[in-house]
């Protein structure tokens, strides 16, 4: 009776039980390979150090160089997703000189695409091929360091936030009437803008001289005064200021971005951890269209979360910059040279523990 | 994750909200005398072998262990206050019914990354920037019940519900809640004399497990450990949160045979299979990404032979334990193995029972255990295989000085190698050894007998310098000291 009755029912519980969880995979970790093939030009690129990095786990980046036929592989990673760079001063073929090498700086990166489907795990190899330009052969005014993130403070304080441009081309610029936007989601969609003083296009009121920096303040004053771990702002050459806001504080030593869109009564302040900004030349005012692509002089995406979905058009930013600032830490993130720039903010930016308004950042 | 955590052994209750991944009996006050079958595998409808008739207990207690040989993310202090009480009662020849209703509160001093309770039992674990302070409070509930179908079958229920609450005194102010709940269901048959038992029980259980990090100023860091040694820095926000949902199931077998071939000689026998999956999602309260999902699946194999005559002089118990667990961990992002452990126990005991004069009872036991890990972890390729040995003996005295009052003694001493996570390579520490020595009294009164005892343990980890002469470090010792004042009738 007993084994009669007490058998099937564990049969039974086991059948139940048995099929209870997900089966295991059949892939192990650790067996990805990544091959990247780089080009310039649409030409295999030999010895180009090229640089692979991942968010998702504590890896230090990995480093190696392409071989003769432009290619490198990177053996026995993690399955993660990985970004990569190449980024250098690197002999390619010249062109004025047939038969010469030109060394030149060159700069690429890119996002590789690793998905969970059953083809990339059987075979554990990803390809891509990562394409690098010459940098500086788009010389001129850059975004160098954003700083929105706020002092250390315990009072939610953030007002300190400045803008840093640069002049990276061999001649004076000026900032006569260009303007200065922060961006929604996309070109099309303008939450703030901001304009410098003069004449569009045409002013040589507002120089910025070769190799030199101006700093775009919030406001220009000595923020150390309201939060001692703040920055001194006071010596910044702008700042902006809503003339609808009268409230907002004006520097007289530092010329004034002034709003242009109706109705806004709020000075130009930016998400702590993450937005987009721009400048534009200014000859495209009507910001209810959007801003024309063709206007824009730079632009720079930022965010701390590794996860952030791009907000604004490749074309203007193909990266994102500051991954993992936190709020009121005091982080800025800043060109990892005055200047560099290849539209890609994941790999132009680096973030700095110590903002530096006004001049480049040199070690720690 | 069997490898020994004396926290674990030093605070049983702690790890109340942490179900063991067999069911375990938690004995109270219990008497010198063999196991019995429902302490090797905890059916219900075997509930009796352990009380016989109506019972009621109260408990109050406090321990308090200080842990100068700690891991990084292990708390230097822990404190626990315990309020208990169980009563069991036979409502009528067929039908009994036993209930416990339990309030316990732990407090860990200065924890490093205070999130997890305890960090170093998870696979998938977090910490954030803080090193704080944590209170946990919670009630823990359970019923059981039993009823005798026909002469010889008998079915059973349990029911375990509990909560916890913990948080932490500063920001990022880390609060957990813990909510698990069990449900055991057991068939068994008795023959009319008790000499013959076989029984079958299934238990499901259902654990749910919320820690929250919120930001004060700056954003809630926190990181998120695959193992022991990769780890992703989750974007900072201002609300973290790690999600543990686990599910899981027991199926047991058992049997006993009392006086077979001679009064006093029996044999308990008992096996178990589990299992269990843990889904665990980490990131802001919104979008949450998945870290992990780990399946653990294990048997158990258990029993005892047992001499132990009525009105002798003595007895003795020998006693088998096999125990097999098998781990892997599936990334969040991928579809492939991070983790895989295997481990597997052997571990073989025996009890002598004394008692040379009614006034005296005594008890000499030893136990040795041989441990084998094969611990892998593929994101960062580390491995860990090893043969460990465990070894403790006790001995323990009930004096009975007139017929209303008792004295308790017990006395032990442990000898465990340690896990890796116990950074045994950095400090060269080959073994753990403990003492412990506990002492109570209890007095008989008209209105039922109260108790009081003392408990202190002592580890100390011993290394082996490059010369092989073999130090105790005294400074780095574990120190726990318990007291409980319980009543009972």
């Amino acid at each position: 009776m007993v084994k009669k009755t007490i058998i099937p029912i564990l049969a039974l519980l086991l059948w139940v039980f048995s099929g209870c969880f997900n089966q295991a995979p059949e892939v192990y970790d650790g067996d990805l390979t990544i091959r990247i093939y780089v080009e310039y030009e649409e030409q295999p690129l030999a010895n180009a150090p090229v640089t692979i990095y991942t968010y998702d786990y504590n890896f230090e980046s990995l480093t190696d160089t392409t071989d003769s036929s432009g290619v490198v592989e990177f053996e026995n990673l993690s399955w993660a997703q990985y970004s990569t760079y190449s980024r250098g001063l690197i002999p390619v073929p010249s062109v004025n000189n047939p038969g010469y090498l030109d060394t030149l700086f060159l700069s690429g990166a890119l996002s590789l695409e690793i998905s969970n489907d059953s083809t990339h795990l059987a075979t554990a190899i990803i390809t891509d091929t990562l394409e690098v330009i010459a940098v500086g052969t788009d010389p001129g005014i850059k975004i160098n360091e954003i700083y929105s993130s706020g002092p250390p403070n315990r009072l939610f304080w953030f007002y300190d936030q400045f803008y840093e441009l640069y002049n990276s081309s061999d001649d004076t610029l000026y900032l006569d009437g260009m303007i200065f936007c922060r961006m929604g989601s996309g070109l099309a969609n303008v939450t703030y803008i901001f304009q410098f003083p003069g004449t569009p296009l045409t002013g040589q009121q507002y120089p910025i001289a070769p190799d030199s920096f101006v700093v775009v303040a919030m406001d220009a004053i000595d923020c150390r005064t309201i939060i001692s771990t703040s920055i001194d702002l006071s010596d910044a050459e702008y700042e902006f200021r809503n003339s609808l806001d009268y409230a907002d504080f004006d520097n007289p030593n530092a010329f004034n971005l002034d709003n242009l869109e109706t109705g806004n009564t709020l000075d130009f302040m930016v998400g702590l951890t993450g937005d987009v900004v721009l400048i534009a030349d200014g000859s495209d005012l009507d910001y209810t269209d959007g801003i024309d692509l063709e206007s824009v002089v730079d632009c720079v995406e930022w965010s701390s979360s590794s996860t952030h979905i791009k907000e604004i058009e490749d074309a203007l930013d193909s990266g994102c910059g500051g991954v993992g600032i936190s709020r009121y830490s005091g982080y800025s993130i800043e060109r990892i040279s005055p200047g560099f720039d290849t539209n890609n903010s994941t790999t132009d930016f680096q973030n700095r523990s110590t903002p530096t308004p006004g001049y480049q950042y040199t070690g720690e | 994750m069997w490898p020994v955590s004396i926290f674990f052994i030093l605070s049983g209750m702690a790890s109340a909200f942490e179900p063991s991944f067999f069911s375990s009996v938690e004995t109270i006050n219990r008497e010198i005398a063999p196991t019995t079958l429902y302490e090797l595998s905890p059916n219900p409808v075997f509930y009796q072998t352990m009380h016989l008739n109506d019972y009621l207990y109260y408990q109050t207690s406090f321990s308090d262990i200080e842990n100068h040989f700690k891991r990084t993310y292990d708390p230097e202090e822990e404190r626990e206050y315990q309020a208990y009480f169980y009563a069991f009662k036979n409502l009528n020849e067929r039908s009994s019914i036993a209930a416990s209703a339990a309030y316990l509160r732990t407090e860990q001093t200065d924890v490093q990354g205070s999130i997890e309770k305890h960090f170093y039992e998870q696979y998938i674990s977090c910490i954030d920037s803080s090193q704080a302070d944590i209170k946990y409070d919670g009630p823990q509930l359970w019923a059981l019940y039993n009823y005798r179908l026909f002469d010889r079958l008998l079915v059973g229920l349990k029911l375990d519900y509990g909560v916890e609450r913990g948080l932490e005194d500063v920001y990022t102010q880390c609060e957990s809640i813990i909510r698990n709940f069990f449900l055991s269901f057991g068939l068994g048959y008795q023959s009319i004399n008790q000499s013959f038992s076989i029984g079958t029980f299934g238990k499901y259980y259902n654990r749910q497990t919320k820690l929250e990090s919120v930001k004060e100023t700056s954003d809630a860091q926190v990181t998120t450990f695959f193992g022991y040694h990769a780890y992703v820095e989750e974007n900072p926000g201002s609300t973290i949160r790690k999600n543990d949902d686990l599910n899981g199931y027991e199926f047991g077998l058992q049997a006993e045979r009392r006086d077979l071939l001679i009064n006093g000689f029996s044999i308990q026998l008992a096996g178990s299979l589990a299992g269990r999956e843990n889904n665990v999602t980490v990131g802001s309260v919104s979008q949450p990404r998945a870290r992990g999902y780990w399946v653990r699946e294990g048997l158990k194999i258990t029993g005892a032979l047992v001499f132990y005559p009525q009105n002798s002089f003595g007895g003795i118990q020998t006693s088998i334990d096999y125990r097999r667990y098998d781990d892997w961990i599936k990334s969040g992002n991928f579809d492939v193995i991070i983790i895989e452990n295997n481990t597997s126990s052997g571990k073989v005991g025996a009890k002598l029972f004394v008692n040379p004069a009614g006034w005296l009872q005594c008890a000499i036991s030893g136990e040795y255990e041989q441990i084998q890990d094969d611990y892998r972890e593929y994101i960062e390729p580390f491995s860990y295989k090893k043969e460990r040995l465990n070894r403790n003996a006790s001995i323990e005295f009930k004096i009975r000085p007139n017929i209303i009052s008792a004295i308790r003694l017990k006395g032990g001493f442990s000898n465990n190698e340690p896990y890796f996570y116990w950074d045994t390579d950095e400090y060269h520490v080959r073994r753990i050894n403990g003492q412990n020595i506990a002492l109570g009294y209890e007095r008989l009164f008209l209105f039922g007998t109260m108790g009081l005892s003392f408990k202190i343990e002592k580890w100390r980890p011993v290394l082996v310098n490059i010369n092989d002469s073999v130090v105790e470090l005294t400074m780095e010792n574990i120190n726990s000291f318990g007291i409980e004042l319980y009543y009972q009738k």
